[in-house]
């Protein structure tokens, strides 16, 4: 969802700093269609793990994810551990959002196209055929930049970080974001001013 | 003489009874593709990157692997060599018949190389065949991807740009900074894997845009160009009108930069979804302009293209 909620607050245009947008594998197409079996593919994940690390071992030999270095720093922070069970759960009980999923995709589309900042959808390979997964229209006609990354799961910036960056670097660069163009906001003190 | 000319008389007569056979979206073999893009490569090699063209000429837009569309647009245009035809590129990818789409074209190339110009798209490429279709069809319809590598290989050679009678600049992108004269287009290497950025890029990648000057084009390469730009190239190089194809227009086609650059597309409802007009312009033997529009082929019922149960993506 987070990339639903990067298109909604860009539509917006409240944000007055906002450079560009880049979306992770998510397309109001293969999702409406997606939603009915979601139900399905939520139950059969694993439920209950005795450790962190049986977790993160179980989500990438059993789950979504195929980098086990991004599974270590990614899937701790979407467990808590339950006393009277006495395992770790996911944190967040997705099935119980089911009555939001929709409006969390539909007019994403067009909400994606009307955003007047340089715009980057990124599509996992492995979801065949992924040429058909865009805004065909929007794309032929120009309107934003496609890029289907291949060998990955729907995670793309974890299962292949390393050109997941590259992309990221040359969206920039090309679109000529950064200091000499937009500044970027950062912390208030650069870091060589620590003690 | 005689043997060469038994020789030519039985090659001839393979090329039409091929041209029949992809007529009815059969796939050739992949020994007669070879011997069909080595033939190509023979006649495609000797043409310029802006080659010339002469009226009347018929010009066609992005066909997209919809074989029974171009099959439509042969049936509304007339067919070759009774009328001569322009393509700006984009034979493959996203259709369901990339193969016999490219393969149909390349041997009408071939058997009348006069009476058809075939030009290289952004699609026309290695690297975007392997995501976009073109790719994984040679690997189900052949088995391997030898097909693919001789078509790839031969895409090299397509030409990048045409003029008709010296008025009309043919291309399937737009313009490129890096370019001011047709000769600048004529001098460079066309002959290798279609470039990240670089004029060769630009022209197979650029748009028009109602905005002046360049700019960073929103597809990742290429410019926009504004009417400034191209009012001055069209000066420069005395030409009346850029014809190009490369984006998706509803109607078929769509005027720009009044009236000196126009799109041309001619794969109706794209990706058999997009639910747009497709269209053609015929030029006459007087440079008189005329827009064909025409709609899909009946469907005949798609094959089945195998999809993955749906992934998790909350």
């Amino acid at each position: 969802m987070g990339g639903s909620i990067a298109v909604h607050v860009a539509a917006r245009r409240s944000l007055s700093t906002l450079a560009g947008l880049l979306v992770v594998d998510v397309v109001e197409g293969t999702a409406m269609t997606s939603l009915i079996h979601m139900q399905k593919i939520l139950s059969s994940r694993m439920q209950h793990f005795s450790s962190i690390e049986k977790a993160i071992e179980w989500s990438v030999r059993g789950g979504s994810l195929r980098n086990i270095d991004s599974a270590r720093v990614s899937i701790p922070a979407t467990l808590k551990y339950d006393d009277s069970k006495k395992c770790y759960l996911y944190r967040t009980e997705l099935e119980k959002t089911e009555q939001y999923w929709k409006g969390w995709y539909e007019g994403l589309s067009d909400k994606f196209l009307s955003c007047p900042v340089p715009k980057l959808l990124l599509l996992a390979g492995t979801r065949m055929p992924s040429w058909m997964c865009g805004h065909t229209i929007g794309q032929m006609q120009g309107k934003f930049q496609m890029a289907v990354v291949r060998h990955t799961g729907h995670a793309i910036q974890e299962d292949v970080p390393d050109e997941f960056a590259t992309l990221i670097v040359n969206f920039i660069s090309r679109n000529q974001i950064g200091p000499h163009e937009i500044e970027i906001p950062g912390p208030r003190k650069p870091a060589f001013s620590k003690p | 003489m005689g043997a060469n000319s038994l020789s030519s008389a039985e090659s001839t007569l393979d090329l039409d009874e091929q041209i029949s056979q992809l007529m009815q979206c059969k796939p050739l073999s992949e020994h007669q593709v070879r011997v069909l893009c080595e033939k190509a490569k023979e006649i495609l090699m000797d043409e310029s990157n802006v080659q010339p063209v002469k009226s009347p000429v018929t010009i066609c837009g992005d066909i997209h692997g919809q074989f029974h569309d171009l099959a439509e647009l042969f049936r509304i245009g007339g067919k070759c060599p009774d009328t001569n035809y322009l393509f700006m590129g984009d034979y493959v990818d996203r259709g369901y018949y990339s193969v016999e789409t490219v393969t149909l074209l390349v041997s009408l190339k071939v058997r009348y190389p006069q009476r058809i110009t075939i030009l290289r798209g952004n699609h026309e490429s290695r690297q975007i065949t392997q995501v976009y279709g073109f790719y994984d069809e040679c690997l189900r319809k052949y088995g391997n991807a030898s097909v693919w590598k001789i078509f790839t290989d031969l895409f090299d050679f397509f030409p990048l740009t045409a003029l008709v009678e010296s008025e009309i600049f043919c291309l399937h992108g737009g313009l490129s900074p890096s370019i001011e004269t047709l000769d600048n287009i004529r001098n460079f290497d066309r002959v290798q894997e279609v470039p990240h950025e670089g004029p060769m890029c630009d022209l197979l990648w650029s748009d028009p845009d109602d905005r002046c000057g360049w700019g960073i084009s929103p597809r990742g390469a290429g410019y926009t160009f504004g009417q400034d730009i191209s009012e001055q190239f069209n000066h420069t190089n005395k030409l009346k009108l850029i014809a190009r194809a490369h984006q998706l227009v509803m109607d078929g086609f769509n005027w720009a930069h009044e009236q000196k650059v126009v799109t041309i597309f001619s794969a109706p409802n794209y990706c058999y979804r997009c639910g747009n007009m497709a269209s053609i312009l015929e030029v006459d033997d007087s440079m008189g302009h005329t827009f064909i529009q025409f709609d899909p082929a009946p469907r005949r019922g798609e094959p089945d293209v195998t999809r993955r149960t749906p992934d998790y993506f909350l």
